[in-house]
């Protein structure tokens, strides 16, 4: 069989995974950890949060130098500490081009479990996908990847150079885009059963089912939580494959937020940058937009949101971010 | 062999080489894509494209080596190359910026961010006139 293609592999330098799980129902306990941490200048190369239930999960990862800040940060903040969990040396592998498919990412986590990779967090971008890991499994996972795919060695990027630092009065972006007439899947199971899980979603990719974002976070008692975001068209298909995969004996569950929309942007290092996460939140907080899903990986920021409320979530977020198309007019 | 022309597409950020990839494809261009300078080189001659679009800031080989390669070569140099060079009021301490970029061969230089349109329209200029 040939084998699935992809165009790179891009490894971080050491970071810190930074959980927080229920946060005893503090929804904001996000937006309010990347005020914190832009407010010390620290960087999040990674974000994902889930705020669709009763319980919102949130997956930080900043640099190794900044974990002394950050943990200063967390200690000093009434009610971040007890739903807080750091997890040291972890690492992102990157690999791109995604093309959406549910295929590809189907058989990365399959061939992951399998290998004994753990996946702390997971976020898509554009065109990537990003996993957090052991910093010590970073290379094991890239074995993985090349034993299943077709990549040559020298398409693997490893520990980036200096990275971009600065700020602007008002962020620049490429633009902002949105898709509607969406649907969310989230799926908690056990990391164990990933390789299964993995396989379950690679089978849907048979059915030419393609995702807009995928997310995931790692929690309490060593579940995974995994997002889909999907054109509300699948929905039906999607819900009776789930029907069919979970194994509510092994503590399994999964629901579907239907419907829902997507607003996304992206900007020159935004990976890079301090900032960027705390900028879109600020925009939105007591707005009356109400945040499901985030996102932040690679340069690009999404959010997903209920319906209706996208085109004013990207009206607020142009009074922060610069959007080149307007500012050209 | 296609009659559409074909756009190289260069940068280490794979999530800006997707988005003016699906760009250029929308307005009936062959895209090939390359995240480093030496890839870069393998797919000019593998390809030859009609126009290069080229980040600066990239591993292994930079934008202005692969630019000066390409001018110099008598095979290539008749390739349009458009440099995205970097966000130039912002970033100051490196050789990176929109005002270096005037020292090269380059046929245009695009300060980052980009805007997607306007890049579309000169690439419409240049192949246009190709």
């Amino acid at each position: 069989m040939e084998r699935m293609k992809i165009e790179g592999i891009k490894l971080s330098n050491e970071l810190v995974a930074i959980i927080f799980d229920d946060a005893q129902n503090k929804k904001d306990c996000g937006s309010q950890f990347c005020r914190l941490l832009a407010g010390s200048r620290v960087n999040l190369p990674f974000l994902s949060v889930t705020n669709t239930g009763e319980d919102p999960r949130a997956c930080f990862c900043v640099a190794l130098e900044d974990q002394d800040m950050a943990k200063g940060i967390i200690a000093a903040e009434p009610g971040l500490e007890s739903d807080c969990e750091l997890i040291s040396s972890v690492g992102l592998i990157t690999v791109f081009h995604h093309q959406f498919s549910l295929g590809m990412l189907g058989l990365l986590l399959n061939i992951l479990g399998k290998g004994q990779v753990p996946i702390y967090g997971l976020a898509s971008s554009l065109s990537t996908l990003n996993f957090i890991t052991d910093y010590a499994h970073l290379n094991r996972a890239v074995q993985v990847i090349q034993d299943y795919f077709s990549i040559s060695f020298d398409q693997i990027y490893a520990r980036p150079d200096t990275p971009a630092v600065y700020r602007e009065p008002k962020i620049k972006t490429y633009g902002f885009s949105d898709v509607l007439d969406l649907s969310v899947l989230e799926l908690e199971f056990q990391l164990r059963r990933l390789p299964e899980w993995g396989l379950a979603i690679y089978d849907l990719g048979n059915s030419g089912i393609k995702f807009e974002l995928v997310l995931a976070q790692y929690g309490k008692e060593k579940y995974l939580r995994l997002s889909l975001v999907f054109k509300q068209q699948w929905k039906e298909i999607l819900n009776n494959h789930m029907r069919q995969a979970i194994r509510k004996d092994c503590g399994e569950m999964f629901h579907i937020t239907s419907p829902a929309e997507l607003v996304y942007f992206f900007g020159p290092h935004f990976g890079e940058r301090y900032g960027i996460a705390n900028s879109t939140f600020s925009a939105l907080t007591g707005k009356d937009i109400p945040i499901l899903l985030t996102g932040c990986s690679g340069s690009v920021v999404y959010l997903v949101l209920p319906e209706g409320k996208a085109q004013g979530a990207r009206t607020l977020l142009s009074e922060t971010f610069e959007n080149p198309s307007r500012a050209n007019k | 062999m296609s009659d559409k022309q074909l756009i190289l597409m260069v940068d280490d950020d794979p999530d800006l080489v997707e988005a003016v990839s699906m760009k250029l494809e929308s307005e009936n261009f062959r895209v090939a894509k390359a995240y480093d300078g030496i890839q870069a080189w393998e797919q000019i001659k593998a390809e030859k494209p009609t126009l290069i679009i080229l980040d600066v800031m990239m591993p292994k080989k930079d934008g202005y080596e692969v630019c000066d390669e390409i001018k110099k070569d008598p095979e290539y140099k008749d390739i349009t190359v458009v440099l995205l060079t970097a966000v130039g009021a912002a970033v100051t301490s490196t050789k990176y910026t929109h005002r270096g970029g005037r020292t090269t061969m380059a046929d245009e230089y695009i300060p980052k961010p980009i805007d997607l349109d306007k890049l579309m329209g000169i690439v419409k200029d240049y192949a246009h006139w190709s």
